[in-house]
């Protein structure tokens, strides 16, 4: 049996995107990763197949994020400048590679719902039968949804091809 | 099928975002553990205990039960476990579950752990009054000839018993202690999320 502490070390980074696409506020983002790691404690044990950790941790902060947003949706909150960096011209390299990260971010976010969660796991490298397994929709159907939401991603970018 | 390209710049740039530091989150989740591992061996132990000194009690003839009280605890501790272990299997899964309803689920288990820590030290002595009026009630009782061929063991027995209630009682003041404190922080944290919905 893996230890949790391992799985958090590499996990964390990954769950903590993921949850990035979903929530722009970085507190929230904490409690949000936070929740997930107990969720993943709790179902740990009943985890047979050691090798599809990551597509099950990867499943429990889907899960947990989008239910997140759609009870959030109702929230009259007001829209955060959060951590991103203002997308100002890049006077060096470092600026505009965290331009670029901020405003891949910021396109995920904006993505709707079905993409979103296809991008955020596609991002994590994970393969679309991977994807499918996670989400509980078909190979094909995961395709689709990634293929738009890489246009839109591109698009965002400024690259309508 | 689509299949991954080797390098998406996508990928390979949403990779570049900076690790999270993972120290406190570890802390927190390693806290949560201990508590509900220790929780989990303090009552094993207890029961366990208790097990033993009462088929002490009636094997040495200072309860004159003839094993009756043991069967029944015993029995009464199998169908516990039983019962335990099949609501954790029944329970929803964690991939069915949403922050509130996991936070839900945790305040929830968090009660059901201090309802035990508080039958330990208010439910204990209580019981053990409960039960001495119902032996007198019963008519069971030492025999004086036994008390007085086995008297520093009599001592002996009645010392044990006393220090595993005593013991009983602190371990569910700590253990109340620790559950309370959970149960305020999870529902603290409950209530600011659904303030916030």
């Amino acid at each position: 049996m893996v230890e949790l502490e391992e799985i958090v070390e590499v996990h964390a980074a990954m769950v903590r995107r993921i949850a990035t696409a979903y929530e722009r506020h970085p507190d929230r983002v904490d409690d949000l990763v936070q929740d997930v790691w107990i969720a993943v404690w709790q179902a740990l044990p009943r985890l047979n197949h050691p090798a599809t950790l990551k597509s099950y941790i990867a499943r429990i902060t889907q899960n947990i994020c989008v239910t997140h947003v759609r009870r959030a949706l109702v929230r009259q909150a007001q829209p955060l400048s959060d951590s991103l960096p203002d997308p100002a011209p890049a006077p060096d390299e470092a600026t505009s590679h965290a331009m670029r990260l901020a405003r891949l971010i910021e396109a995920v976010r904006s993505l709707p719902e079905n993409l979103k969660a296809v991008a955020s796991l596609y991002l994590e490298d994970m393969p679309v039968n991977d994807i499918a397994i996670a989400l509980g929709i078909s190979a094909s159907n995961a395709s689709v949804r990634l293929h738009r939401a890489k246009s839109a991603i591109m698009l965002s970018f400024g690259d309508p091809s | 099928m689509t299949s991954l390209p080797p390098h998406d710049p996508l990928v390979t740039l949403w990779q570049t975002a900076p690790k999270p530091d993972t120290q406190h989150l570890l802390q927190n989740l390693q806290r949560l553990n201990r508590l509900h591992q220790r929780l989990n061996r303090v009552v094993f132990a207890i029961m366990f205990g208790f097990s033993l000194l009462l088929i002490f009690e009636e094997a040495t003839g200072r309860v004159t039960t003839h094993g009756t009280l043991s069967v029944i605890w015993i029995l009464g501790l199998v169908l516990g476990v039983a019962w335990r272990r099949r609501a954790r299997c029944n329970r929803s899964d964690a991939l069915t579950l949403d922050t509130v309803s996991l936070l839900k689920f945790m305040i929830a288990r968090a009660k059901s752990d201090l309802f035990v820590a508080r039958c330990l030290y208010a439910g204990v002595p209580c019981g053990a009054v409960a039960g001495f009026f119902m032996v007198k009630l019963a008519g069971i009782r030492v025999s004086p000839s036994v008390i007085a061929v086995h008297g520093p063991l009599h001592l002996i027995q009645t010392g044990a018993a006393v220090a595993t209630l005593i013991a009983m009682m602190v371990t569910g003041a700590i253990l109340a202690r620790s559950r309370r404190l959970q149960v305020q922080e999870l529902s603290e944290k409950l209530r600011l999320i659904e303030a916030d919905l």
